[in-house]
């Protein structure tokens, strides 16, 4: 009886784990952008994840950390602008 | 010619990292949990059983899983290996917090790009540790493919080479991008100065992260 009902709470907890994946968008696999002052990747279910939260840059390394799209590799976030020469080194 | 850490500077930073994230490590051969896990990630195709045992660190909640002792170098895992190790698993720990356990550990096993992520996340602290202590970086493409033996797809691996290709900009750039490794180079900058770069940014030399009491409070806001 124990064991049936660990089986249906992990069942359940794997539906619920199911439902909360991001919906598929339709998104190129390996596309970035900027959603606020994040930075998203398309994965290769062409759903939109974050990989980069520039406000957390921002509080962990000081100063102001903003998201650029199509920099090089991808959206990126850059000190105090999206120049190239806002660097703070 | 970077600095190499002493066994007592690694020891005595896994007892920091543990204590802050109250997490425990664990002999990773000798668990029975983690035999079974091997098994079971062999069985679909994630991961060889042995190569899981002997040649990755694995963390589950709040327990890591260690195929090394801490401060005792191993072929594979040299000294400085070992504290890479124990930030890239402390956020894995940010991780499952931030996202809730079950969430978390359901998406990593079933869905290889959410894998790939969560990883490539992880692996950020190689990045961000390798630049305190030498200025360089690893090669995104290297570490990205060490996700093959994840069981991950080819564009999963390729998302996570750009996903370090930007990590390796903002690097260089002074970023400091994961908690765990904010509060891994806090300690550093205080007791293992001696391991640091000459010529860091002044981000790298000043982190906020000197005071434990006051990060476990924010910690534990930002994450409740």
């Amino acid at each position: 009886m124990r064991k049936y009902a660990i089986g249906i709470g992990i069942a359940s907890a794997a539906i619920f784990s199911m439902r909360c994946l991001p919906p598929a968008s339709g998104c190129t696999p390996l596309a970035t952008q900027c959603t606020g002052n994040v930075a998203e990747i398309c994965d290769s279910e062409q759903r939109w994840g974050t990989y980069m939260d520039c406000t957390q840059i921002a509080q962990q390394s000081g100063g102001t950390w903003v998201c650029c799209p199509n920099v090089d590799a991808g959206a990126i976030c850059m000190p105090n602008s999206c120049s190239a020469q806002g660097g703070s080194q | 010619m970077s600095a190499v850490p002493t066994s007592d500077t690694v020891t005595e930073f896994w007892a920091f990292m543990t204590g802050y994230y109250q997490t425990q490590v664990i002999e990773k051969s000798n668990s029975v949990a983690m035999q079974a896990v091997a098994a079971f990630l062999g069985s679909i195709g994630i991961l060889d059983a042995n190569a899981f045992l002997t040649s990755y660190a694995t963390t589950l909640d709040h327990s890591i899983y260690l195929p090394f002792t801490p401060g005792v170098a191993a072929p594979g895992w040299d000294l400085f290996d070992q504290i890479v190790v124990c930030a890239h698993e402390h956020e894995h720990v940010v991780e499952s917090t931030s996202l809730g356990l079950v969430t978390y550990d359901f998406r990593y096993v079933t869905d290889t790009p959410s894998r790939a992520r969560y990883e490539a996340e992880a692996y950020r602290s190689a990045f961000e540790l390798s630049w305190w202590n030498s200025k360089t970086v690893p090669s995104p493409q290297k570490v990205a493919n060490l996700l093959t033996g994840y069981g991950c797809t080819a564009t999963d691996v390729a998302m996570a080479e750009t996903i370090l290709s930007v990590t390796a900009k903002e690097v260089e750039l002074g970023a400091i991008l994961n908690p765990a490794t904010s509060v891994a180079l806090g300690w550093l900058n205080v007791h293992a100065a001696y391991l640091r770069a000459p010529s860091l940014s002044k981000i790298y030399l000043t982190t906020k992260c000197l005071c434990p009491e006051c990060d476990m409070r924010r910690t534990s806001e930002q994450y409740a």
